[in-house]
């Protein structure tokens, strides 16, 4: 029965792919509203799915669903649970939804994110390193240089710093960055489009 | 985030089901067919047996194994529009006739609601739960468009997700608006999956294709006005599909793979049968 299911989904897989692209379209314009709705849609219509769609948890950060986004990327962490970016933007959803504080005493285990500057970014998180030690940990790479500027932006902005943090995310959405952070450099984007 | 949560999971899917899944190439799969049996008078006919039953398979005369009647536990879906047509007397109709539906399931029968407005939720996974569809149209705020195609996938989806024999029930108050998915692919699903639709809508407001989808899965659309007590309509719903016959046979002398076209015949006369037109043998999408 399960085969069947499979099966039957997999004849639904170009469309469903068609409302994710979508989705990501909407989010990329700035189109939170249409991109969660889109996102939305894929997880109702393949539950299976629904754990995978990080995308999802960000567009809900941005249309204010923080409770939401927070169980968003609970769920995701069952599927990636090394990724630093999660438990990152979990530490974003809860920090809105209820303190930094509570943010920091929720914070979701990792595993080993080998991403440079990945494991300093989280113990930034944590309490435990500077926003200089997290840019100093990027050296002169673009990439790191991009997620360490973007994750050090939302960290400040996170904690009470908007104006230093909209700095940094000033920043990571240059242009030049763009081939290094992917979706997340959308993100940069978008994340200065709404504030 | 995350290069390795790229790998989105339908890709994944596809992979799971098509490459990965292993192959039995001695094993023969069963095929159930849902059939309803009635009389000239549209009356449901008992009592009948495995030998009253002539099933071609592509045209071949299969041998049927097992005739089950009212023996294998439901999974009784709802796939509910929650849009703002619904709001008020028709939402109280929809209470009543649920739990109207509610109270003639057995206590191994389950239970899923999907609610479908502008948005598509699984209001109820699907379970022994009685309470859950009660609470969640108790708390139910009917507002904005109608994503019927999307929220009846969704319900097929849930049916073909247990082993059981499955209904699916759908109500709509209005045309689609709001869907993502073609109307064609729902159907072409439809065609594939063992879960029976059942729709109900209103007589002047019903899309066509809910018609096309109960025929292929061997249902039947009812439409109903305004003023119809929904209640009656669910349970007799419900006591047609607790009718009818689930028929098991083990494909000979066909391929596998590729579309089956069945034809289902009983050895009485005047019954009238009821059935899906065909199924997706195993080894093809």
């Amino acid at each position: 029965m399960m085969l069947a299911l499979a099966l039957l989904l997999s004849l639904a897989t170009q469309d469903l792919r068609a409302i994710m692209n979508k989705a990501s379209d909407d989010f990329r314009a700035g189109r939170i509203t249409e991109s969660l709705r889109g996102f939305d849609r894929v997880a109702a219509l393949s539950p299976a799915d629904a754990p995978y769609l990080w995308q999802r948890g960000i567009a809900q950060y941005y249309a204010g669903q923080f409770k939401e986004c927070r169980d968003m990327f609970v769920s995701h962490r069952t599927v990636n649970p090394d990724d630093v970016e999660n438990a990152v933007w979990h530490f974003l959803c809860v920090a809105k939804a209820e303190s930094p504080e509570a943010a920091r005493k929720q914070m979701l285990p990792v595993g080993p994110d080998s991403r440079v500057p990945m494991r300093e970014v989280y113990q930034m998180f944590q309490g435990k390193l500077t926003e200089a030690q997290v840019m100093r940990a990027a050296g002169s790479d673009p990439g790191a240089q991009f997620f360490a500027r973007l994750y050090v932006g939302l960290f400040l902005e996170a904690t009470g710093n908007a104006d230093r943090g909209r700095v940094q995310i000033e920043v990571a959405a240059e242009d030049r960055f763009a081939r290094y952070g992917g979706y997340m450099h959308d993100v940069a984007r978008v994340h200065l489009m709404k504030r | 985030v995350k290069g390795v949560a790229l790998a989105f999971a339908i890709a994944a899917l596809l992979t799971t089901t098509s490459a990965s899944q292993p192959t039995f190439s001695t094993r023969v799969e069963g095929v159930r067919v849902d059939v309803l049996v009635t009389d000239s008078s549209r009356r449901p006919l008992q009592g009948l047996t495995a030998a009253d039953f002539i099933v071609r398979d592509n045209g071949v005369p299969q041998q049927v194994d097992l005739v089950s009647y009212g023996e294998i536990p439901l999974n009784v879906g709802l796939a509910f529009d929650l849009s703002e047509s619904v709001v008020g007397a028709r939402l109280d109709q929809l209470k009543a006739a649920s739990a109207a539906l509610t109270a003639e399931l057995k206590p191994v029968d389950q239970t899923a609601l999907v609610a479908f407005n502008h948005a598509v939720t699984l209001k109820c996974p699907l379970s022994l739960d009685r309470t859950c569809v009660r609470d969640a149209l108790d708390a139910a705020n009917p507002v904005g468009q109608t994503s019927l195609v999307d929220g009846i996938f969704a319900g097929m989806m849930v049916g073909e997700s247990d082993a059981g024999r499955s209904l699916l029930m759908v109500f709509s108050d209005g045309l689609d608006t709001m869907s993502f998915l073609p109307t064609e692919r729902v159907l072409e699903i439809g065609r594939r999956s063992d879960v029976v639709v059942y729709p109900i809508a209103p007589k002047d407001e019903r899309p066509d294709f809910l018609e096309d989808l109960a025929e292929l899965t061997g249902g039947r659309l009812h439409e109903v006005d305004r003023k119809d007590d929904l209640a009656n309509t669910f349970r007799a719903i419900l006591t047609e599909f607790r009718q009818r016959y689930l028929l098991t046979y083990t494909p000979r002398n066909v391929p596998r793979g590729g579309w089956h076209t069945l034809d289902v015949k009983v050895n009485r006369s005047g019954a009238r049968v009821k059935a899906r037109p065909g199924y997706q043998g195993a080894g093809e999408k």
